[in-house]
């Protein structure tokens, strides 16, 4: 791939609205209200549609290819899934046990690793897609032993199973011909949770801006990009005057509207974000092209609602 | 028409200029730089992908992906010349898309409230009756008592005086399939109540604005009829409407139970739709006359209910749970001179001054 010499990083910009974004969703509440539900993979499309196309690199917009036909198969099939897990307890308990076992250890694995190959292979810009290569099984295997050791630890070595899923869906995923890739450490997470633990509630929750913006630096300053011969990381310039004066007022914004202010403090937080990520110079990201790819299905994006596991990376 | 833009092939992310010329619905695409390939593609190989208004549309065509970015006109141009093969969720998203902000959260709300006006209007009631009339009477009788039982648990019954209040009921001798069980509760506020299945609950406020033991069984008939005409079923049904009918129909019946016991002391608060008091007053009416009673004292009796409510605020209670609107008395009929005296006369009169000691 052709490297650039110092021609300047495209940016990042966000053009979201909180009062498109705020008409969207009422009128996607009507919708799956009125159709008793049924509506809402399309709801979810729309609004990933907007957010995605609001989202420009290099002055172009990003854009999100799942559809709502999908979406309500995915939605269909992870319902049926819990579904017959909760059957096994009308046919036999002890076989039930062991179902909900194996459920409770494999339907977040399932969750996690289809919302993520679902969102990265729907998403193009400028005409290429991004492609995921990784591999369930071997997902799993890293997964159930992780999850098992979070749970023997109280939860302690959460940080550390973070990061490895974060590493494993990053290293798995392709930017054109840039695959992505993560170096973050489970220490590191560990202390920036354990001090948010510690200050949340003396600051009087003051501290949650500082909290989000440490783990968002987290993720993209160990985030980088690699076209086989250079490795560039990302940056983040988002400093902690910047996310407490955007997250606090957002804050407020919330409380004081009870709620109703939520449309507008995401759009403000995700221009926050997307803006103070600085990509990799090394790169002609014109050069971009496009490689083939395993697309999947949205089941395990559905999962991912339905038992509401949240990928924040 | 020929028009500028910018577009990407799919293939790599490499802008290219170029010249795009749409003659009978074929486009042509000649990119500036003279080594790259044209294109040409008929209309019908056109699917809209995605269109972001008046900035870019990504295009499909034979299942690869093109995007074009171009001016707003130009964008806006070509998007009406594939828009018709949107589909029905495009139409819907491009409309929300197009549609200015403020009008958009303005229609979404006007409909909102249609629909929660529409649902407390017609559904809720619609679900509430549904809910009640999928009970049987045994069924309907188990669940109030225990409702009953509940919210006198709130109270202090005066068990001197319901014993009374139930002779009295029995010697009027109203038709119903309930058993009918009658309760006096100590209660500084005006209110009379009737559960489903049968228990009727008198505050001994009222007592003292019931002038005669006509006006009294005019009032245990009014409260009847929302019992034997299982308004009280509806009106609690239509309150938790919709987790009760998924109840009933999924043949849960303890749950039903469950819910409207633990709402029971709630029903002190609810109030009846006019259209039922109306009914409960033409239903209590005819019970009056069927036991030889004049039909007038219902009227007389709502008319006092009335007067003596301006002096007192106690009897506000009373009239938050049975609205009785201004053409309750022009509807009732007026009590007669003439009305020959029921049979039961002498125990009622008995009972009633006992009531009033």
């Amino acid at each position: 791939m052709e490297h650039l010499e110092q021609q300047g990083s495209p940016e990042f910009n966000f053009y979201g609205k909180g009062s498109k974004f705020f008409g969207i969703a009422i009128v996607n509440f009507l919708l799956t209200y009125i159709t008793l539900g049924l509506y809402y993979p399309w709801a979810k499309c729309a609004i990933r549609k907007y957010l995605w196309g609001e989202t420009e690199f290099d002055d172009s917009a990003f854009t999100f290819h799942g559809t709502g036909k999908e979406m309500f198969r995915g939605f269909i099939i992870a319902y049926g899934i819990l579904l017959l897990c909760i059957a096994c307890f009308f046919i036999n308990p002890i076989v039930a046990i062991g179902v909900f076992l194996i459920a409770i250890l494999i339907l977040p694995a399932l969750a996690i690793f289809g919302a993520w190959r679902y969102r990265v292979t729907r998403t193009s810009w400028r005409g290429i897609y991004f492609t995921f290569d990784g591999d369930f099984r071997e997902f799993l295997n890293m997964y159930v032993p992780q999850m098992l050791l979070t749970i023997v630890t109280f939860g302690i070595y959460g940080a550390w199973m973070r990061v490895k899923l974060q590493r494993y869906l990053f290293e798995h995923t392709q930017f054109g011909q840039l695959r992505l890739g993560f170096t973050g450490q489970g220490s590191d997470l560990f202390v920036i949770n354990l001090v948010g633990f510690f200050l949340m509630y003396p600051t009087l929750f003051l501290y949650v801006p500082i909290f989000m913006k440490k783990r968002f630096n987290f993720t993209i300053d160990h985030t980088y990009l690699d076209d086989g011969e250079t490795k560039a990381y990302l940056d983040s310039i988002l400093d902690n005057g910047t996310a407490f004066k955007v997250l606090f007022t957002n804050g407020l914004l919330v409380l004081f509207t009870a709620g109703l202010g939520f449309p507008w403090a995401l759009m403000r937080t995700m221009r926050m974000y997307f803006e103070h990520v600085i990509m990799p110079e090394e790169f002609d990201y014109n050069a971009l092209e496009q490689q083939p790819g395993y697309r999947g299905g949205a089941v395990g994006d559905e999962m991912a609602d339905i038992l509401d596991v949240g990928l924040d990376f | 028409m020929t028009f500028e833009i910018t577009f990407f092939d799919g293939v790599t992310a490499h802008p290219r200029q170029a010249l795009l010329t749409i003659i009978n619905r074929v486009w042509t695409l000649i990119p500036k730089q003279p080594e790259e390939p044209h294109h040409t593609w008929s209309d019908e190989r056109i699917k809209l992908e995605h269109y972001r208004p008046g900035a870019s549309l990504v295009l499909r065509v034979e299942g690869e992906l093109v995007r074009i970015q171009a001016s707003a006109e130009v964008a806006d141009l070509l998007y009406q010349r594939v828009k018709h093969r949107e589909t029905l969720f495009q139409k819907c998203y491009s409309w929300m898309n197009n549609v200015g902000s403020v009008r958009l959260v303005a229609i979404g709300l006007v409909v909102m409230v249609g629909l929660i006006l529409s649902y407390a209007l017609w559904v809720s009631p619609m679900i509430g009756r549904l809910a009640a009339n999928l009970m049987t009477i045994e069924q309907e009788a188990s669940i109030g008592h225990k409702m009953a039982d509940r919210a006198l648990e709130e109270w202090e019954i005066d068990h001197d005086k319901s014993a009374i209040l139930q002779a009295f009921f029995d010697n009027l001798g109203f038709d119903t399939d309930y058993p009918v069980r009658c309760f006096v509760v100590d209660e500084t506020a005006a209110n009379a109540l009737a559960f489903p299945g049968g228990t009727i609950v008198v505050f001994d406020s009222i007592l003292s604005v019931t002038e005669d033991w006509q006006q009294l069984a005019a009032l245990l008939a009014h409260e009847l009829a929302h019992i034997n005409e299982r308004h009280s079923l509806e009106t609690v049904c239509r309150n938790l409407s919709t987790y009760l009918l998924i109840s009933v129909l999924s043949g849960d019946v303890g749950g039903v139970s469950g819910i409207l016991i633990e709402n029971a002391t709630k029903l002190e608060r609810l109030a009846y739709s006019r259209s039922l008091e109306s009914e409960a007053d033409q239903f209590g009416a005819r019970y009056l006359k069927a036991q030889g009673i004049d039909p007038g004292n219902m009227r007389l009796l709502f008319d006092n209910l009335e007067r003596h409510s301006i002096a007192s605020s106690r009897l506000l209670q009373y009239l938050s749970t049975h609205p009785l609107g201004e053409a309750r008395s022009s509807v009732l009929p007026e009590r007669s001179l003439s009305w020959p005296e029921p049979s039961m006369t002498s125990g009622a009169k008995a009972l009633f001054r006992q009531l009033h000691r």
